[in-house]
């Protein structure tokens, strides 16, 4: 039993990925069924374990032989961003049951009056207060009430809540109050799902983490029930190891960890890109990478930085932030289905607003009537309308050119080659920004990097990209609608555990410190342990979060696990934000304002599959077709290639497109593509 | 597109040597400048008021000083900060400028200032020889000397209680900083560890700009940006153009009144007249009183201007940002010596806040009839700053702690206002957490931080509520507090009820119970409760075509009360099992 399984639930389509023992990936598309994604999933499982994946003998059983199964859970994250939430309550401290109402008080639109606050998580009426204070040092400045607790507890059974978040001010400074707490509402309601916000999110800044809680108190039965009914399928088929989610934070956990932490899967599938992009940079010798995952409405994009995946430790799903450790995606509204218009200045835009799958573009035939992305690349002739989708859909030609035309190209005073051409280029100089802000806000360089372009769309505008930015060289996945998937059985079990711990440097005591980061290791390494990770796979790696003291804002400073060195802590900290900002004040005093432990459980890296070079049977590499595609200004007649049939070691000459039924590449003028040995295209400019 | 806009479309792609395309690529560019500014702002520096808060805006000018990308930020800062360059460049030409040069200046008269606590600094950049760009920034300082800590006095009677003036002034030379002028100002700051910091912090922000430009410069050259430039500011142009062409022309009226200039409680009579036509607007504020002796009754030109802008690009579609290009339509008149052009030396600083937001209410309720989907009803006010200020029992060392606070915004055509935000000019500003807030200043204790019941104004679409916080103060201290919309409260509009307004109350409950809106440097005693309460916003439309679904949320969620309910939305509900009584309900309507 050696084959691993991976399911990575999408807006429109769930993807699945098998990898055979003999390293064979076997690769499954098949329609996510969003009223119970549940279905969706074991339709692919049953397709790929059964007929097209050939590799189960034991039909009654057919996941016995799965030794791995990896699973992206979108579920939390869509029953967030629809509301379809579970009767959750709060409770805080005395006096501020309306911080989450309150949220920072910002207009993150400056001149939008229209702004409208979102919706509060939970309402006013399911927020109780208990009387107790702890100040930031953790000293009780008012005891527990625990008759006001008691109340609380009624209350909570009088509304029939389901789940509870509980989140006192300063508890990351001392839980015993927060614990106290569950201990009360247990005895009064059993059943009660309870959350406390020093287990969850034990870091400063009361709304962040009354936040991070109440999705985490919320989310609970959603991916409890999920979870329950999906494995308990998948035994009937012959799962025998425990189901593993993908965390936002590029590791999994086990399904039944994951009960408890449903906030760390919000991220989940974006950040399966992020990983497959990582491992597969590993395996060709990348360093530094930017993958780029371009879908239907919007494009994911991620670092990879000295072979790892940069995370952040804090993000916002709908204006609602979430303190947890996760890969840090910049998500921005530029997707295939993207549409372009004229402002009321005359100027041309293309998004954020996209078409999506529903009405999608207009070359779908599905009632669109915007000019997209997509059907700019139509008319380029960058997609062949009888080859895209292996000619299912039937695109609509000249509905694209009509919607360019009258739409675009009009106003613009523009032939409508041009104006598509100017919708490829807009959207991809917003990707590029996007692309720049993402590394300069870390202090990295551009140059330093290869894009990674992926996703449905990716390779559509790989060429254009690498133009108008300032990354050197690209490449595009094999299987590059695939890869969120790949990436998921390919993660380690990982655990991170934090506290708060603000010392000036030059007054910590490093016993004192040590000792926290033996209790957050131990804390986090039993989970990996509870999770079935021998000692052997374990790995654990510690950093402290430093500061100028004043300052507001901190850098992660990873530290060894033997011993702290504080003069060396503070250089490195110095170097760090000469690194980051251009400059150090190393005359300033420092402090440390957090403690991080993230704990790894290694799994074996199973090797993606090798093509051959081209041998003498194969001939030449020869294109199967001609056909005109509008490049920098005039139409060219251009070389079409099939994927499949290239070989390790091919090299084409741009412009070129290369196709197969789910992605299109295009290789522009002054390009050249070549393939290497897991057939990845990799895309250089051509240098004079 | 209409065939005028389509012949102008011709016109331009003649006249400008760049094409639309890289226009747009251009302009992208030099957005991701200003907003990598800003975070090497956000992540560098040292004070609440900046990290916290985010009291502060990046933006670039061209190589004549004209603005041509601003960061999401604070808008009232954006439209104000041509007034920095023009005060610079009266000083220091742009053709003696060099690289390494560093200007810097605060003073609204003398230095384009916005409010003395405002420092800016101004960094040219040059490429091959000639000066291209100039990167500026606009941060709020923690203490900038003056009467009271915080430097936020609204009862200063003169400029000087605002703290130190910075002039127009060279801050560096050949990148070497002229330690005699931030010696001096930090010999003037209450707390000038934390000024140094955030100096650091927008030197940084500057150095970052140039940087970036460099890189957008080497990629297109040098005539290609000069090209887009002309084209960007023509767009911003177009776009305001095409906002004020949704009014019709004509002359639009309206006149309020402030509550009171902290020397004194009489009203401040503020009076408007816009005229429009085609797509220009005249904004003129004549007939507004004379100024006052007071600062919160003086919004200095510098503002007035700025808040007449922004009154407009909240009508104008900017997600591209705003340049020079879009305030050209905007044409703003007040009589010097009026409280919208006070003369020097009158005191300013916090009626930036209290005038400059009413002056943008005044044209909303100027426009509201001609625009009813597009305007807001009144809204909680100014940025209703407070500081709370001594010196720490252990160390001995002075604290100042600064905030803005939020308060109710107004009801809208299609949605209830929104609840706990922060005014109208702040825009991006955040509150400072509580829990930060004790970490920082062990001597205060956050007792509670609420929504204040009751607060908003009744409408179809209701005001937001206002917010609650108490403080105690754990040592002694003093406090200083800058509110209005204490007897003028937030208006209702289109039938829309008034909301609750503003007020101070030190030691609510007992026997010396005060309430305090425009008072500085009041000392207080260990163990007194500040409670600020921020006013809500107004209703928009009629209470009673509220739907009753919506009140009972309202009492469910104890923000009103059942007698509330009936009082301004005739909606009946039973008290006992909390539910609309639909008859009563209608039958009362009906009656009314």
């Amino acid at each position: 039993m050696k084959h691993r399984l991976a399911a990575d639930i999408g807006g429109t389509f769930t993807d699945l990925v098998l990898l055979d023992e003999d390293g064979t990936l076997h690769v499954h598309k098949t329609p996510s069924t969003p009223d119970d994604f549940k279905a969706g999933v074991l339709t692919g499982v049953k397709h790929i374990t059964g007929s097209a994946g050939g590799v189960v003998v034991n039909q009654d059983s057919p996941l016995a032989d799965i030794e791995y199964f990896v699973h992206g859970a979108t579920v939390v994250l869509n029953a967030l961003i629809q509301r379809k939430l579970p009767t959750t309550a709060l409770i805080t401290t005395a006096g501020f049951r309306d911080v989450l109402e309150i949220m920072r008080t910002n207009n993150p639109y400056m001149y939008d009056m229209q702004y409208v606050k979102p919706k509060v998580l939970i309402p006013r009426r399911l927020r109780f207060e208990v009387t107790e204070r702890i100040r930031h040092t953790g000293e009780v400045l008012t005891p527990l009430d625990e008759d006001s607790v008691r109340a609380a507890a009624a209350c909570l059974k009088k509304a029939d809540a389901a789940a509870v978040a509980v989140c006192l001010l300063h508890a990351y400074a001392d839980g015993a109050h927060e614990r106290r707490v569950r201990e009360i509402i247990l005895e009064e309601c059993p059943d009660i799902v309870v959350c406390l916000s020093s287990e969850v999110a034990g870091e400063l800044r009361e709304f962040e983490r009354t936040s991070t809680t109440s999705i985490n108190a919320s989310t609970v039965p959603i991916i409890t029930s999920y979870l329950d009914l999906l494995s308990s399928e998948l035994r009937d088929m012959g799962l025998v190891r425990d189901l593993c989610v993908m965390q936002s934070n590029g590791g999994v956990i086990t399904a039944n960890v994951a009960r408890h932490l449903p906030v760390r899967t919000v991220m989940s599938g974006p950040s399966g890109g992020v990983v497959g992009g990582s491992y597969l940079a590993g395996a060709i010798g990348i360093e530094n990478a930017l993958t780029v995952d371009m879908g239907g409405t919007s494009t994911d994009i991620g670092v990879i930085a000295d072979g790892r995946a940069l995370t952040v430790d804090e993000a916002e799903v709908d204006r609602w932030p979430i303190l947890a450790p996760m890969i840090e995606i910049l998500a921005i509204g530029a997707g295939g289905g993207s549409i372009g218009w004229i402002d009321a200045g005359g100027g041309l835009r293309v998004g954020p607003q996209s078409a999506g799958a529903q009405p999608g573009p207009v070359c779908y035939r599905r009632g669109g009537d915007e000019p997209t992305v997509t059907d700019a690349c139509v008319v380029l002739g960058r997609i062949d309308p009888d080859y895209f989708l292996g000619g299912e859909m039937g695109l609509d030609v000249d509905g694209a050119h009509q919607v360019i035309e009258s739409k675009v190209a009009g106003a613009l005073e523009m032939d409508k080659y041009k104006a598509a051409a100017g919708i490829l280029t807009v959207v991809t100089a917003n990707m590029a920004k996007a692309m720049r802000q993402i590394l300069v806000a870390r202090g990295l360089d551009p140059r330093d990097f290869t894009l990674m372009a992926f996703g449905g769309a990716g390779g559509m505008v790989v060429g254009d990209l690498l133009r108008v930015s300032d990354v050197k060289r690209a490449v595009v996945p094999n299987n590059p609608g695939a890869l969120c998937a790949i990436g998921m059985l390919v993660t380690d079990f990982r655990h991170d555990a934090s506290t708060t711990l603000v010392r000036s440097l030059d007054q910590a005591d490093p016993d004192e410190v040590m000792k926290l980061f033996v209790e957050l290791e131990k804390k986090a390494v039993d989970q990996l342990m509870s999770e079935g990770v021998v000692s052997d796979d374990v790995a654990t790696e510690r950093y402290i979060d430093v500061r100028y003291i004043g300052q507001e804002y901190y850098l992660r400073i990873p530290i060894s696990n033997q011993a702290l060195d504080v003069a060396t802590l503070g250089k490195d900290f110095n170097d760090e934000h000469e690194r980051n900002y251009g400059y150090a004040t190393r005359e300033f005093p420092c402090e440390m304002v957090n403690l991080r432990v993230t704990a790894l459980g290694r799994v074996e890296r199973p090797s993606f599959p090798e093509y051959p070079q081209r041998s003498a049977a194969d001939g030449a590499l020869e294109p199967s077709m001609q056909r005109d595609v509008f490049f920098d200004g005039a139409m060219v007649t251009t070389n079409i290639y099939k994927v499949e049939t290239l070989r390790a070691g091919d090299s084409i000459t741009g412009p070129a497109v290369i196709e197969d039924p789910r992605s299109t590449v295009v290789i522009l003028p002054g390009q050249q593509a070549s393939v290497d040995r897991l057939r990845n295209i990799h895309v250089e400019r051509i240098e004079n | 597109m209409s065939e005028a806009r389509q012949t102008i479309e011709h016109e331009l792609s003649n006249h400008y040597a760049v094409d639309p395309i890289t226009l747009e690529v251009i302009r992208a560019g030099l957005m991701s400048v200003v907003h990598e500014m800003s975070i090497t702002m956000d992540r560098t520096s040292y004070s609440t008021i900046i990290r916290e808060v985010h009291d502060y805006s990046c933006v670039l000018f061209d190589g004549q000083g004209r603005l041509i990308a601003q960061a999401e930020g604070i808008p009232v800062f954006n439209g104000s900060m041509n007034f920095v360059i023009e005060a610079v460049t009266a000083r220091y030409p742009l053709n003696e400028m060099r690289p390494g040069d560093m200007y810097i200046s605060n003073d609204p008269y003398t230095g384009g200032g916005t409010h003395k606590n405002d420092i800016n600094i101004v960094m040219p950049i040059f490429w091959e020889g000639e000066l291209v760009m100039l990167g500026a920034s606009k941060a709020h300082h923690l203490d900038v000397g003056g009467k009271d800590p915080g430097s936020w006095s609204s009862d200063a009677r003169n400029t000087y209680q605002e703290g130190i003036s910075i002039p127009a002034m060279r801050l560096a030379r050949d990148g070497v900083i002229n330690d005699a002028i931030t010696d001096l100002l930090f010999a003037n700051m209450r707390v000038p560890h934390l000024s140094r910091g955030d100096f650091a912090a927008q030197i940084a922000a500057g150095k970052t700009a140039e940087i970036r430009a460099h890189a957008v410069l080497k990629k297109h050259g040098v005539e290609v940006f000069h090209n887009a430039v002309e084209a960007i500011l023509d767009h911003g142009e177009r776009m305001t153009r095409s906002a004020i062409e949704r009014i019709p022309d004509g002359v639009y009226h309206a006149e309020g009144h402030a509550d009171g200039d902290g020397a004194s409680e009489q009203p401040i009579r503020i009076q408007v007249k816009a005229t429009v036509k085609g797509g220009d607007i005249w904004i003129d504020y004549a007939g507004s009183d004379p100024q006052r002796a007071g600062a919160a009754g003086n919004c200095h030109w510098v503002n007035t201007v700025s808040c007449s802008r922004e009154f407009m690009m909240f009508l104008t579609d900017t997600e591209l940002g705003g340049n020079e290009g879009s305030y050209r339509p905007i044409h703003v008149d007040a009589p010097r010596g009026s409280v919208f052009r006070p003369q020097y030396p009158a005191p300013v600083t916090t009626g930036m806040g209290d005038m400059g937001t009413r002056l943008i209410e005044l044209l909303f309720k100027a426009l509201a009839d001609v625009l009813p989907e597009e305007v807001i009803a009144g809204t909680f006010g100014n940025f209703a700053c407070m500081t709370l200020s001594g010196f720490d029992a252990e160390t001995g060392d002075e604290f100042v702690h600064f905030s803005p606070y939020a308060g109710g915004w107004g009801g809208r055509a299609g949605v209830d206002g929104n609840s706990a935000m922060v005014s109208l000019g702040s825009g991006d500003n955040y509150n400072i957490p509580c829990e930060v807030m004790e970490t920082k200043f062990p001597g205060l204790l956050a007792e509670s931080f609420k929504l204040r019941n009751g607060s908003a104004g009744a409408g179809r679409q209701r005001g937001g509520w206002g917010i609650s916080y108490d403080y105690r103060m754990l040592w002694p201290g003093q406090f200083t507090i800058a509110l209005d919309r204490d007897k003028y409260v937030p208006e209702g509009l289109f039938g829309g009820e008034n909301a609750q307004g503003s007020g101070l109350i030190v030691a609510p409950g007992t026997d010396t119970e005060a309430v305090f809106t425009r008072t500085s440097g009041v000392e207080v005693e260990a163990g007194t409760v500040l409670s600020h309460r921020t006013a809500g916003g107004g209703g928009y439309g009629n209470p009673l075509e509220r739907d009753p679904q919506a009140v009972l949320d309202d009492v469910l969620d104890e923000f009103i009360t059942v007698e509330d309910a009936e009082r301004s939305y005739k909606v009946i509900i039973d008290p006992q099992t909390l539910s609309v009584n639909a008859a009563a309900t209608a039958k009362l309507r009906q009656a009314s």
